[in-house]
This record gives structure tokens, sequence and C-alpha cells, in this order.
């Protein structure tokens, strides 16, 4: 069978199944008796198990097959969760991942055996069951379980049960159909226990006068399938191919999304007949048994206790099912019975029109209505079609912008502009929110990577032998996808540093008082156009006079300097590259290579991280990122001939300073601004912007901000606000770093976007 | 190992030519293999991006993309270009998905040279000798003028940025 249309599926399905069983492993090492941990845990490695066998993943398959082994015998009271366990589990998980990751790079699983784990769980299983359980005994196709019973591999569709399967579409003959439900069928789920609104009788009715078959069929798919709904969507195919599904219990939605046990009904018109359909669906992989049964009876009129029935019933045929009291009450039941009476109209219309093809049309539209009025809430989409859109709302904000523009430079005494400008200004709103809502598309929460550090911590917690109380919130904050994909790893490392440096050890914290166990803390809020990621721990801080040192010892710094340096300058030190303040260098942090990485990392990201550290209290990084990358709001600035955009969320204020009311501190240049003194920063000299002898008379001020820091730019002229779209400065140029990428403006012309942060 | 067009072609193409666009700037001739070229605008107004390489000139836009500007001229140690009519940018890809516009003062014609009119590597010892050596493949024979071949990655690209 050809598996490779499912891979990504399986990837995903996988990825979720391994979070989960990260998660409850968390969970089970805790609470090593909870039951519901340890069955979510049976049940994430069984399915895992089985989507690995499908996908033909040998190796992957027998490792999550022993993983379920010992939750099977843990399940069954033969033995206990120990910490051992748990720990050869974390390994096993992380085998498991990466076959995952092999399987993502190249679809193939690889040839790492990992031998060791599956002794080592086996060696357990064995210990605490005193039962031979070697991996050698239980391959992958020996039933193990009950749940497991029918074999995983895919090829192998044709289960022993299938004459049963003949048998009861043996008994689904009319006159069957009348007087009992055939054994094996009281799971309630028959196509039998369909219940037909008067409406849908009676549309079927008239379809089937024309000769073909209506036809009610039950597919069991087998309880080892894993994409049950692309196993369903190929049984729809094949159905749709020879006939019309007139309607399916569940509905179709429900099954896309995967809300039905192993087992759906339809009612099926054809004109093949029933045995031919029969083996025509029984052909598809992962397909159990199928009953087909004619079910015209369904559709004959008999009295109901329908209130919505507007029909007139006429009474015969009271056949068993409609007295079963196991009749499925689905959502799609309900949803025809609300349409029935704006339904029936319709159908009075057709019947006068007297085509039957017309009819069987309109009822088939109408089930495929229903079924898209209730479209799931999620799509799957790819991040690249996101791209596309992305740079499509770029392409039409340059293009607004440039209507704009040619719009400001006219003189307007026309009455006719005054309809233009408006129009300009709806188009502006427009493209504004257009751009708002591709960005929210694009937005992931932050959960999916904060849920990889609950582990992160726990093994660094028996690495370091430290207790630490890991406290996650905020996973439900939303960020550019684009930022999410690359925050992972600046984050991972400044948890493993609040871990190994920011926490002290058990005994220290002890002498000082503190509780045992260290607390390390990760937050994620937003704020205004940003999201703040806080990592924190109530360690021991850092010895600001030790950073001094250091940083005078590496010749960062003179002496005499430093005794003048602020302290929030002093903790500046920590994102010079090479700087570490650790005596000895562990092999999860201290290398000197980190924070000025970690720095660079978010900086690139359009974001700022900040350090604040109370000696003897605890140390909190504060990372601050734009909500979104590609658009900004931005102020135009004129430095001498050149235009610079200034991002808008660095701005607090623009102020008008006189000439004389700059002073000088320690041979920098500063304002007082209602109190506060502030460094200025004259861009013409950073940016050596040519001078065209333009002296103001007055100094234009942007006060920018950077986490708690205050600066102002010195600009020459300020020519408002615009949104732009960032681009990238151009390949091979290596530009200043207070460049943070270029935008275009109305006229066409280039202006260059300042990297206000790493004007501080 | 990254081969490239250019390469790939020298080996298919042994009877038929390769197409150089012949450029001028100052009083020598240079050839840049056609398969780099994506197109060839007139000078426009670049933006100067502060603290860039020397030869880089700025940015300008073309047609919505951000396209760097060097100028062949101080890449070379030659005198600053001087703008005149004739000046024109080619904007070259010498990566996949990268684009680059180099100044030039006078775009000539666009010639085919075969192997045997290409003599190879003037300098057998990349190291020594003129530093604009490493830019040039070959210098190819055309009637009675001498053309200096571009390699476009080396003269892009910077010299020890090249992992070869």
């Amino acid at each position: 069978m050809d598996v490779s249309q499912y891979l990504e599926m399986f990837i995903d399905e996988s990825k979720e199944h391994i979070q989960t069983l990260s998660d409850e492993l968390m969970v089970l090492e805790k609470e090593p008796e909870n039951i519901d941990t340890i069955n979510e845990i049976f049940r994430a490695a069984h399915s895992l198990k089985g989507m690995a066998g499908t996908m033909g993943y040998k190796r992957m398959q027998r490792l999550t097959h022993d993983m379920e082994n010992v939750f099977q015998e843990i399940r069954s009271d033969n033995m206990k969760v120990v910490p051992e366990l748990v720990d050869v589990l974390f390994d096993a998980l992380d085998a498991v991942s990466n076959y995952l990751d092999n399987i993502i790079e190249s679809a193939d699983e690889g040839v790492e055996e990992n031998e060791g784990i599956i002794n080592a769980l086996n060696k357990i299983v064995e210990k605490a069951t005193g039962k031979s359980n070697s991996s050698e005994e239980s391959t992958v196709t020996k039933p193990v379980n009950s749940d497991n019973k029918s074999s995983e591999s895919s090829s192998d569709k044709a289960p022993a049960d299938n004459s049963n399967t003949i048998n009861g579409s043996g008994n689904n003959t009319p006159s069957d159909n009348n007087s009992d439900n055939p054994s094996g069928n009281d799971d309630g789920h028959d196509y039998r226990n369909i219940r037909l609104s008067e409406f849908e009788k009676k549309s079927f009715r008239d379809v089937i006068e024309d000769g073909t078959y209506l036809l009610g069929l039950t597919v069991y798919l087998s309880t080892s399938c894993v994409l049950k709904s692309a196993r369903s969507f190929l049984v729809f195919k094949v159905l749709e191919d020879n006939g019309e599904v007139l309607k399916s219990v569940p509905n179709i939605q429900d099954i896309e999304d995967e809300k039905f046990d192993f087992d759906f009904s339809v009612i099926y018109l054809s004109n093949v007949p029933a045995d031919k359909i029969q083996s025509l669906v029984r052909n598809v992989s992962e397909v159990e048994r199928v009953c087909v049964g004619d079910v015209i009876d369904m559709v004959e009129d008999r009295p109901k206790e329908e209130k919505s029935s507007s029909e007139a019933p006429s009474n015969k045929d009271i056949s068993t099912h409609n007295k079963d009291e196991n009749v499925s009450k689905g959502h799609s039941e309900e949803h025809n019975t609300n349409k029935t009476s704006d339904a029936d109209k319709k159908v009075v219309v057709m019947h006068e029109g007297g085509a039957q093809a017309q009819v069987k049309e309109k009822s088939s539209d109408k089930s495929g209505k229903s079924a898209k009025s209730s479209v799931g809430r999620t799509v799957r989409v790819d991040i690249e079609k996101l791209d596309d859109l992305m740079n499509l709302v770029s392409e039409l904000i340059i293009a607004k912008n440039g209507l704009v523009s040619i719009n400001s430079n006219r003189i307007t005494n026309n009455p006719a502009d005054n309809i233009f400008n408006e129009q300009i200004e709806y188009l502006e709103s427009v493209t504004t929110n257009l751009h708002e809502s591709v960005m929210k598309v694009r937005m992931v929460p932050i959960e999916t990577i904060f849920s990889r550090f609950p582990r992160l911590m726990r093994d660094l917690s028996k690495k370091l032998n430290k207790k630490i109380e890991f406290h996650v919130s905020g996973g439900e904050t939303e960020l550019d996808r684009t930022v999410i994909d690359e925050i992972g790893d600046p984050l991972q490392h400044l948890l493993r540093n609040a871990a190994d440096h920011g926490l002290e050890t058990t005994d220290e914290r002890i002498k000082s008082g503190k509780t045992e166990e260290g607390n390390v803390y990760l937050n994620a809020y937003q704020v205004g156009n940003n999201i703040v990621i806080e990592v924190k721990d109530d360690g021991a801080g850092m010895n600001l006079d030790k950073i001094k040192k250091k940083a005078i010892e590496k010749g960062l710094v003179t002496e005499e300097v430093a005794e003048m340096i602020s302290d929030e300058e002093v903790v500046d030190f920590l994102f010079k590259p090479g700087f570490s303040t650790a005596d000895k260098i562990s092999d999860i942090s201290g290398r000197g290579v980190g924070l000025d990485v970690v720095k660079t990392k978010i900086e690139e990201l359009g974001g700022s991280i900040e350090c604040k550290t109370v000696f003897g209290e605890g140390t909190t990084f504060v990372i601050k990122l734009p909500l979104t990358l590609a658009i900004i709001q931005t102020l135009m600035v004129e430095l001498k001939d050149e235009k610079y955009a200034i991002p808008l969320g660095n701005i607090q204020t623009i102020e008008d300073i006189p000439h004389e009311d700059i002073k000088h501190l320690r041979g920098k240049e500063v304002i007082n601004l209602r109190g506060r003194v502030i460094p200025i920063i004259r861009l013409n000299d950073v940016l050596e912007v040519p001078d065209n002898g333009f002296v103001p008379e007055s100094l234009t001020v942007v006060i920018v901000e950077k986490g708690d820091r205050v600066a102002g730019l010195v600009v020459d002229n300020l020519v408002g606000q615009q949104e732009s779209v960032i681009k990238p400065i151009g390949d091979y140029i290596s530009g200043s770093r207070a460049i943070g990428g270029a935008t275009i403006l109305g006229n066409g012309e280039i202006a260059l976007i300042l990297e206000v942060n790493a004007l501080f | 190992m990254d081969y490239n067009i250019n390469e790939i072609q020298n080996i298919e193409n042994d009877l038929s030519g390769i197409e150089y666009v012949m450029i001028k700037v100052g009083d020598e001739m240079f050839g840049i293999n056609i398969a780099y070229i994506d197109n060839i605008v007139r000078y426009q107004k670049f933006t100067r991006v502060p603290k860039a390489q020397s030869y880089f000139k700025g940015v300008i836009n073309l047609r919505g993309e951000i396209i760097s500007v060097m100028s062949l001229r101080l890449k070379l140690g030659l005198p600053d270009d001087k703008i005149t009519k004739n000046t024109r940018i080619i904007i070259v890809k010498p990566e996949e998905e990268t684009q680059i516009g180099i100044i030039v003062d006078e775009i000539k014609e666009v010639i085919e040279l075969f192997d045997k009119d290409v003599e190879k590597n003037v300098n057998s010892n990349p190291d020594g000798g003129d530093v604009k050596v490493s830019y040039v493949d070959g210098v190819g024979k055309y009637g009675n003028l001498l053309v200096s071949l571009i390699n476009i990655r080396n003269l892009i690209i910077d010299k020890d940025m090249v992992s070869v």
C-alpha cells in the first residue's frame, strides 16, 4: 500500500502523541499510581505503535510496542512504576523522537535499533513480573492484548471474521430487516438504526422510484486503524464513484474530524447491487467488515413520532428499528430535523418539476451543504501558503502607499478629489485590517514550544541534583509562527542557565533559609504590540561586583569607568561575547558562548532582552518580541537628505529641545526631560550621513525605549507615520547593526528601518 | 561541493560556445556569463546603507525587491564610477534566490566564446599576483579584443567566505 500521502498526517499525529507521552510521563513520575495517566500513556504508545506499523516503520513500531507492553503490565497490576522505569521510558521516548526526526528528514526511520533501551525495558518488566518478555518473542505481529488483536500490518486486511460480514449482509434482505436485528449489531451504530426524517424519506423515495438500489451500509474499521478519517475518506470515495451517499451517521464532518469510534453507517443510492458494493468497500484496507442491506423499507411511509413531520403518515410497515431505543441521535439528525420545514418547501417545488435526476442532484446538494455549513473550526495550512499570502498583502500595502503618496502631492480643487480621498482612506483601512487578519492567521500559541521545557527541567533537575519546581504560565499567548520557530533555542538556553547558575544547590538554599526546591518561572504575556517572555529564578542572583571585576579583567571596561556605570550597564556585560561569570564550566552551561548568542537571535527577531538581578533573590530575563515581523507601523524621519523609519513600537514621545538644553555628563550628551536624564544619540553621526549643511534651529528628539531604558534620537525632520513593509536589505551587503531592514516608500524610494535596540 | 550552471555548461557545451555579455569598465573589457544575468537596468538613484562595505553603493528598488548594488570599479580597485548615460546596472544571480546589482560603465554586446578562444586562469598561483586575478576565470579572445571573464561568485562572495 502506498502510504506516502499519509506521511504528513503521520508526522503531525506522532508529534502530538510524543508530546502527550512526554507530558504524561512527567505526571507519572510524580504520581506513579495515577491510573488515568497510565491509561493515557498506554493509549498514546499504542496509537504510535499502530501508526508506525501502518507506515512500515518497523523499528519505531517495535520500540513503542515494548513501551506499550510495560504499561500493559502496569495496567494489569503486574508491576509498579519505579523511578528507574521512568528514566528508561524517557530514553525510549527520546529514541522514538529520533526516529520521527529521521522520518521527517528522509521519510526513513534510520537504522538505530535501540537494543539497549528495549532490553532495559524488558529487563524491568521481567524483574517486576517474573515473566520472560524478551523482544524477540514479542514481535509486532504477536497479539499482546485485546486492544491490538488485529495486526497492525497494513497488508493484513482480511481478518478471520470476514465470514461474519457475508452472513451479516445475507441477513439484511428486506424481509429479514423487518423481523429482527441480526446478532452482532447490538452496538447501536448499525445503518438500520439510522433515523430518517419524513423529508428525507420522501426525497429518498422519490429517488428510488428510478429503479436504483437504496442501500444501507455499516462500515467497521479495524480497531487498530489510526488514520480513521483517511480510511473513511477512501471508503466514501469508493462509494461516491459508484453512486451517491444520501446520508451518513455520524455526519461527514464528524467523520472527517474522527469523531466516531470504528464504524459508521450510510444510506446510499447506487445502481450497483449490494454484494458488489460490499466487496468494493471491503477492498479498502483496514476495513474490517461491511454490512450492506436494502433499506427500501426504511423510507416507506409509516407512523412517526416526529413532531416536525408535515406529512400525514400512512399506517403500514412498522419496522423494528423504529422502536429501537438505541437510535443514535447524531448531530446530523438534529441538523436535518431543524431544517425540515425549510427543506420541505424545496422538495415540493422539485416534486412539481417531476424530474428525478434533478431531485437526486438537489438532495445531494443539500447533504453537501449541511456538511459544509458545519465545517470544523480549524484548517491545517502549509506555512508557505501563509507566507505567500503575507507577501501579497505586503505588495498591496506598498501599492496603497504609492497611491497615498501620489494623492498627497496633488493640489485638490476638484470636488471629485474628495471622493478619491475617501476611497483612498477606505482602502487604507481595508489593507490595515487585511494585514491584521493575515497576521492573526499566522499566530501560534507559544505553548507549542513551552511544552517541551518541563521535560528539560526534569532532566536538568536530575543531572544537577537540584530540586526544581518549574512554573509555566501564559502558554496561550500567541506569536507569529516564524518567531515561534526561532525562539525555542534561546529560551532553552536561558532555562538551562537559570537551573544551572541561577539556582543554588539544595544545601545552599537550606542554609540561606529558602525552600528546598528552587523555583524557575517561565511566563508569557502580551503588552500592546509586544509579547513579553520572562525567564525567572529565585536563586542566588548575580553579584554585580563580580561581573564588574570580570569585565575589567576582560578589558571590556576600565576601572575608572566601571566605578561610575549604572547597575543596568553592569548587567549588560553579560551579553558581551565570551563573558561568563561561572567559576567552573559545566556541560550544561557556562562556556561563555551563550547570552550574546541569545541576544543576537532575539535582536534578529526584532526583539530585545533585558536582565534584572537582585543579589540573593534571583534573576529575571525579560524578552520582548514584536507581534509580527513583516509589516510594522513606523515614524518616517529625515536625516539630512536621507529618510529612515523608526518602528513606532520603540517610540515613547517626540520632543523639541533647544540646543542649549543639551548637557554633558561623563563625556556623553544628555538632556534632562521632566526630571529624567536621558542620553541622546545623534543619528547623523552614528549613521555617517553625508552633510548637506543643514542646521536645524532646535533639536527634534525622538525618545525611544528599550526595556526600562530610554534614549533620545536626534533627527532633522519628521515626515509622518507610515505602515512599512519590512524587506531584507539585499544580499551580500553588510550594513550597520543599527539598520534592521528596508522598506519601499510610496514614491518607490527606499528608506532604511532603524534597529533601535542596537543603538543603545 | 558546489557546482553552478557555468561549470555544467562548460562540460555540456564543449562544442557550442558560452555566451557572455561584454562590458566596459575603464579601458578594460570584461565578460559576464549570460547564465548569471537576470536583468540589465539603467542607472538609478540608490539608497546609501551606513557602514556597508566600501564597494557597495547602496540598495535600489527593483519592482518591489530591494537589491544591493556594488561598484565593479571600486571592487577592482579602480577610481569611482562616473555616471554617464551609458552607465548600467547588471542584476546578476550568483546563487539561487539571491540577486545583486553591479554598476558598469557601458554594455557592449553579447559575444559567444568557444573553448579554444579562452585562455584559462592567466595566473596559476591564485594567492600571488594581482588581486583581480581571482575574480577572473580566464581571458577570452574576441576578434582583436581581450575580454577578462569574470568569476561572478568569487567577485561577489568575499574571497575568505568562499569554501573551496
